[in-house]
């Protein structure tokens, strides 16, 4: 074999691994072995959860009280995955202040904006949740939640938000005023616990009217993230 | 002369490879730089700065522009050569930022002019030189670096340089070589002590392979070799104290080092949340060593080799990656020695132990298992000022550039062209279609209103919040701004080094007006401080206290969770105006107050008296960061019985200068409420008596509304 094959194979090999797919695949297997460590630590339910989102297997995904177990946990388990892996940003949304410490990268500089290149984006992400509260909404519908109770105890304000939205997107009876406060105080209470950089959340403050509800767009949904269009802006309104 | 025209084209290739890597910063050559991080700042103010001093013939070590009145020591900041070039270009007439964007691109144009040198001779052609010099200068760490401001890169050049005069020595040894090795290790200490340390490492592992490696030179060059690295250490001695000043020691690592609790705590200080008294030395210590596991490659990162946001994740990247195989299998046994160097400096990268990501805490069986960076850290002397470890990287990236060269060398010059042209090409236009170049630019021109303080009386600036860590973009833009009005100012970025905050804090502690100050954004009321405080520091000199009554969006989206420390909150705002008020000045978000001369001597201003709440408007909290969508009939704000005074931080995100406006409605009185296009505003209205609930109404534009901080003050409600 002459010498230029051997580098042409070798440059076809390197090509492959990035890519092909192969690098990006030993990533979330190292993601895995992370989830296996958890998975030691009583958290690994939650953690499988993510992975099979992850996979875009939602069909994978478990229901009824098994689901509803498995959202107790993600709360508890998301601090320990990999932030930069590319559904963890959803994973942020459901942390407190204290939790998302613990995953907050570049101790002594403050955190970078996401980028297209590098897929923090928050849609592929929230998607886990909204997998998630899917699935807990099916649980909980029918039958329909007695008035003024909370129909989706247990989880955390963005699961629970996703839940009773899916509720009235599946046609569920319309909300009472205080499930519709409940839902608004849901994701007051998620969007508090999100990073103000990945959070866009428009909510109607002043009316508990149910038919706004339904415009009111998905958790997760925001402006582009990345901010060279913001500089730059501010650069032509600063006359550059 | 033929030569010095080839190595001029060449020049022009790397510097317009330089021009497609950066872009769109030469688009904004003189207003923008990439990325928003404090070093970039910082660095922009230490070559303005020295720009300024040496102009005047002011060479003293210490400055008391920053740190005031305790002063700096401008040593402290390494990489003297690197600011004089950025003087020179000053000199030149260049302003500021114009002066560091042609610094980054000088630097990526010189980088790959060392590397192509060093491709070239293991290649035998330019073709060689092309790849190496492509390889090592575009790809994702010196990007990284670029855009966090790390203008080390300036030095990166040099490497190259030096791994060639070393091959030089070792394919004919003479004295001459040998100064000539000696000299270029010397030249890169003023530049950059991490390289040094660097090129340090690459002196030994090319020393042991020149050692095992049996050849007619040996002895020779093993002998020169060391004597070309005594020399440069004794050329560079006097510098050797201002090293040990620049890095404080570091202390020695262990898996507990790493614990996590150890990072929670951590983060809270480097968030600059800690109290100040709270600062111990050991904690500060504790602080300082997780930069180490912070800084290295998971394997994650290296497994993906793309270009990452963070610069702390970048590797050698993809294509430098697949030049070193395609090296290696061109090359065969030649290049092994070369793969071999890859393999061990790309092992130090990792750190003192596996990361499988970049979340702590370390895996359990790894805390078991340290890797060779953990013992040289811990046990060779010098070994521990690079504890950045994924920095070494760039030590791999010279490694593999030289690995293709070697490559190339074994291939038919047509062959050579083949691979290398492509390759380079990809590489220079990588930030292009990785989607790395959609990353914003940070807009670098100093707020119009700080020139106005020309007219404000004199005395150095204390800029609130005061802050012992760069938290947020606005605040570390601050010791940047001071180019705008010149006077000295106690706020310093470079209260990151332990040494220095332990100063900060000795000093602060011993003034309630400053630990008032301190973290004001953030600190919950009651507040106060004595007169007799405020005369120590007008005595001291200083004159103005800076405030900020609007703030950009785009820094306030930066500062993702921080954000709200850089937001004065009422009861804040009450001390000033009662202490210092009215303001000397109060223009485009910048409200200054000075000092008084006639300050009691006696005595305390207190947030007594002031009954400030937040509003109860459903939510929990007042600092959420939510796009608000009132309708046509407003925004309700429940003000509650005995309201006086309303008070908040508002955007209005989509509104353009001039397009439509804020309105409070009280009763049948409509109160406009101006805001800052693209800023959060500080807004205040006085109450009239006996109104319980009023509506915020954005009318004659985008609805869209962010509120922040909305508190009432109401009467006879105990503070």
């Amino acid at each position: 074999m002459s010498r230029l094959t051997r580098a042409l194979i070798a440059a076809a090999l390197g090509l492959f691994w990035f890519w092909g797919g192969p690098a990006e695949q030993l990533a979330e297997d190292i993601s895995r072995a992370r989830a296996e460590e958890l998975r030691s630590e009583g958290a690994g339910l939650a953690v499988e959860v993510i992975l099979r989102a992850a996979d875009d297997a939602p069909d994978a995904l478990p229901r009824g009280e098994e689901a509803l177990a498995l959202a107790e946990h993600l709360r508890a388990a998301l601090q320990h995955e990999d932030h930069t892996a590319r559904w963890s940003e959803g994973a942020l949304a459901l942390l407190d202040d204290d939790q998302r410490a613990a995953v907050k990268l570049g101790a002594d500089r403050p955190p970078l904006p996401p980028s297209r290149s590098n897929p923090r984006t928050p849609a592929e992400l929230v998607r886990l949740v909204e997998l998630l509260s899917a699935q807990v909404g099916a649980v909980s519908n029918p039958p329909p939640p007695p008035p003024d109770q909370d129909p989706l105890p247990g989880l955390s304000p963005v699961a629970r938000a996703r839940g009773l939205l899916a509720l009235v997107e599946a046609g569920s009876p319309p909300l009472t005023p205080a499930q519709a406060r409940a839902i608004q105080a849901a994701a007051l209470g998620g969007v508090r616990a999100h990073e103000a950089l990945y959070a866009e959340v428009s909510v109607i403050l002043n009316t508990l009217d149910p038919s706004l509800l339904a415009s009111l767009p998905r958790l997760g949904e925001r402006h582009d993230p990345n901010r060279a269009e913001a500089a730059l802006a501010a650069l032509r309104r600063r006359g550059g | 002369m033929r030569a010095a025209g080839r190595w001029a084209a060449w020049a022009l290739l790397y510097l317009l490879g330089a021009v497609a890597f950066t872009w769109p910063m030469p688009q904004h050559l003189a207003d923008a730089v990439w990325g928003d991080r404090f070093d970039t700042w910082t660095t922009l103010w230490l070559i303005d700065h020295l720009h300024g001093r040496l102009m005047s013939g002011d060479w003293s070590e210490t400055s008391q522009a920053i740190l005031y009145p305790l002063g700096y020591n401008l040593w402290s900041f390494g990489h003297v050569g690197v600011q004089l070039v950025g003087v020179a270009l000053m000199a030149l007439g260049l302003p500021v930022v114009a002066a560091y964007n042609v610094l980054n691109l000088l630097a990526f144009t010189t980088t790959g002019l060392g590397a192509h040198a060093l491709g070239r001779r293991l290649s035998g052609g330019d073709a060689g030189g092309l790849l190496a010099g492509a390889t090592f200068t575009f790809n994702p760490y010196t990007y990284g670096e670029m855009a966090a401001g790390c203008v080390e890169l300036v030095a990166a050049g040099l490497l190259p340089l030096y791994a060639l005069s070393l091959v030089r020595l070792s394919d004919a040894p003479s004295p001459r070589r040998a100064v000539v090795a000696g000299l270029t290790l010397a030249v890169i200490g003023p530049f950059n002590w991490y390289y040094t340390a660097f090129a340090g490492m690459f002196t030994g592992v090319f020393w042991l392979w020149r050692l095992v490696t049996p050849s007619a030179t040996r002895a020779k060059t093993l002998t020169l070799l060391p004597l070309a690295v005594l020399g440069a250490a004794l050329t560079n001695a006097p510098l050797i104290p201002k090293v040990r000043q620049e890095t404080p020691s570091r202390v020695e690592i262990s898996a507990e080092s790493f614990s996590e609790a150890r990072w929670r705590d951590a983060m809270t200080l480097t968030d600059g949340s800690v109290p100040l008294q709270a600062l111990t030395e050991e904690r500060m210590e504790s602080a300082d060593t997780m930069q180490v596991v912070i800084n290295s490659t998971s394997l994650q990162n290296l497994a993906r080799g793309g270009f990452p946001t963070n610069p702390l994740e970048s590797t050698p990247g993809r294509l430098a990656w697949i030049v070193g195989l395609v090296g290696l299998a061109a090359s065969g046994r030649r290049g092994l020695p070369w793969a071999v160097f890859t393999l061990g400096f790309t092992t130090l990268t990792l750190g003192p132990f596996v990361q499988l990501d970049a979340t702590p805490p370390l895996p359990e069986w790894s805390s078991h298992t340290p890797l060779p960076y953990y013992a040289l850290y811990n046990e060779l002397p010098f070994f521990a000022k690079a504890y950045r470890p994924y920095r070494i990287g760039v030590l791999s990236l010279m490694c593999l550039s030289a690995l293709g060269a070697v490559g190339l060398a074994a291939l038919s010059d047509r062959a050579r062209w083949a691979l290398a042209g492509p390759l380079a090409l990809a590489m220079m236009s990588q930030p292009l279609w990785t989607g790395a170049a959609d990353r914003a630019l940070a807009d670098a021109r100093h707020p119009e209103a700080y020139a106005k303080l020309n007219d404000a009386p004199p005395g150095a600036v204390i800029e609130l919040p005061l802050l012992y860590q760069p938290a947020t973009p606005a605040n570390a833009r601050f010791q940047y701004n001071q180019l705008a009005h010149r006077r000295p100012m106690l706020n310093c970025n470079q209260l990151i080094r332990r040494t220095d905050l332990a100063r900060f804090r000795d000093y602060v502690s011993q003034n309630t007006l400053l630990t008032f100050a301190l973290d004001l954004g953030r600190a919950q009321p009651p507040y106060g401080f004595t007169w007799a405080d405020v005369r120590a520091l007008k005595d001291q000199g200083f004159g103005l206290i800076l405030t900020h009554t609007a703030l950009p969006e785009e820094l306030a989206q930066l500062a993702g969770d921080q954000e709200h420390a850089d937001r004065l909150r009422q009861p804040a705002w009450d001390m000033l105006d009662a202490a210092f008020g009215p303001p000397v000045l109060d223009a485009e978000g910048l409200r200054a107050y000075a000092l008084p001369e006639d300050a009691p001597a006696e005595g305390e201003v207190t947030s007594a008296g002031h009954a400030w709440v937040d509003l109860d408007l459903h939510w929990d909290s007042v600092t959420l960061h939510l796009t608000l969508l009132p309708n046509e009939e407003g925004l309700a704000l429940p003000l509650g019985e005995g309201a006086t005074r309303l008070s908040m931080w508002a955007l209005r995100p989509e509104a353009a200068p001039g397009e439509g406006s804020l309105t409070l409605v009280v009763g049948d009185a409509r109160l406009p409420l101006p805001t800052t296009p693209g800023a959060w505003t500080r807004l205040e209205r006085t109450i009239p008596a006996g109104v319980t609930s009023a509506r915020l109404i954005a009318e004659g534009g985008p609805a869209r509304l962010r509120l922040s901080a909305v508190q009432v003050e109401r009467a006879g409600v105990s503070p």
